[in-house]
């Protein structure tokens, strides 16, 4: 049987643990941040599971640090040596950003928390400065970090992001490490984004489901 | 299922105590996942015989149980999946190559649209990766340093795992009537 004081003393290991609240706060500006760089991550993994090598690369130099946007941002942005990747499959050639603005078919931009595009457009925009076109997307995901269930507005907003970014793109999806019951209802219908939630390294069957419909797609996209 | 000498309404209280005394930011966090609530399905029974039952869905507040299993899930996303999401990134990262361009030529040999020439490096070693905190074109106010993801002892999260089991194990309450005895299914 256990007393309130007990209770008591549970509650203050979890809480004074050193990846309680002291790593909590030193780290919580960024928990967004660091999802986006665990998709981004999982992105560099698929690639490495077609055998290609991904290359991590940096607008100005050598990334060292690779450094992740605190924002929206331009694709041709050298105010910071922001990082991004790049892979090649059967001589096909493409980039992973995040946080990078797209012009959608209406002209107006759109931030891509991760996306992956055609490497040749990719370089056009930086050599000529310029926002990507929509046509130049082949995978676009929204990334949510949640300590709650997730929030309706946020599936309604991507949907009609992606509705401007036209019909080139192959995959998008909203990720996150919470689901909730009507959203997935929501992104049945063709079309509409892929519900990739409860993504997260406590669940490697929805990590690996994740991984392998980027590699189904690059795949096909790279067949002979 | 066990029993305690508090029931769940003061287990929650004591929780959110403690977490408001040290971080009021994520005791508002977990109120607020708290204080959502949920969906249930509710049933109308028919007005005659011929009618069938109506279902429609309702939004209720959780039970003090519920509640605690919110707040539970909640630390696990802050205490436990965050530092799962950055150990994960730094391995990816590791995997990868760096390219580093080779020396720039007086005269450019490649048009505009072809790859640049890199050297690979480093593929299996660790990278530094850091997380600006504030848009680039921030132009007031002190400019943040950016955090850099490290790698964190698998150790310490399987610690905080357990620390959250044993929690949830203390938020298991037996059924009671209304004279406080135990019932047991």
């Amino acid at each position: 049987m256990a007393t309130l004081s007990d209770l008591e003393t549970a509650i203050d290991l979890l809480l004074d643990h050193p990846l309680g609240i002291g790593q909590y706060q030193l780290v919580r500006t960024a928990e967004e941040k660091a999802y986006e760089a665990y998709v981004f991550g999982l992105c560099l993994r698929a690639a490495r599971e077609l055998n290609a090598t991904p290359v991590l690369r940096g607008i100005i130099g050598p990334p060292t640090p690779f450094v992740f946007r605190g924002g929206p941002g331009q694709i041709h942005s050298t105010l910071r040596n922001f990082g991004y990747a790049t892979f090649a499959i059967n001589g096909q050639e493409f980039e992973v950003h995040a946080g990078v603005e797209f012009k959608g078919t209406s002209d107006m931009t759109h931030e891509l928390d991760v996306c992956i595009m055609r490497a040749e457009n990719a370089r056009m925009c930086r050599r000529q400065p310029d926002d990507p076109p929509a046509a130049s997307l082949i995978g676009a995901w929204e990334c949510k970090f949640y300590d709650k269930n997730l929030r309706k507005e946020l599936g309604r907003a991507f949907v009609g992001l992606m509705d401007d970014m036209g019909t080139n793109n192959r995959l998008s999806g909203l990720c996150s490490n919470r689901s909730h019951p009507q959203l997935k209802d929501y992104f049945r219908p063709q079309r509409r984004p892929h519900p990739h939630f409860q993504l997260t390294p406590l669940d490697s069957s929805n990590e690996q489901i994740f991984v392998n419909v980027i590699k189904a797609e690059l795949k096909k996209m790279t067949a002979f | 299922m066990s029993d305690h000498d508090y029931n769940a309404e003061q287990a929650l209280g004591l929780l959110m105590l403690k977490i408001r005394s040290r971080d009021a930011m994520l005791a508002d966090s977990i109120q607020e996942a708290i204080d959502e609530g949920k969906d249930i399905s509710e049933t109308e029974p028919p007005g005659d015989r011929r009618q069938k039952p109506r279902s429609y869905r309702k939004t209720v507040p959780f039970t003090h149980e519920e509640a605690l299993e919110v707040a539970i899930r909640a630390l696990k996303a802050h205490f436990v999946e965050v530092p799962l999401f950055i150990n994960s990134a730094v391995a990816d990262f590791t995997y990868s190559a760096i390219g580093i361009p080779q020396q720039k030529q007086a005269v450019p040999l490649i048009g505009i649209d072809e790859p640049e020439i890199v050297v690979e490096q480093a593929q299996g070693e660790p990278k530094e990766i850091d997380m600006e905190l504030q848009p680039e074109t921030r132009l007031s106010g002190a400019e943040l340093t950016p955090l850099r993801l490290k790698p964190i002892s698998v150790d310490r999260i399987e610690e905080q795992k357990e620390n959250l089991r044993r929690l949830s194990d203390m938020f298991e309450f037996d059924e009671r009537d209304p004279d406080g005895n135990a019932q047991r299914p």
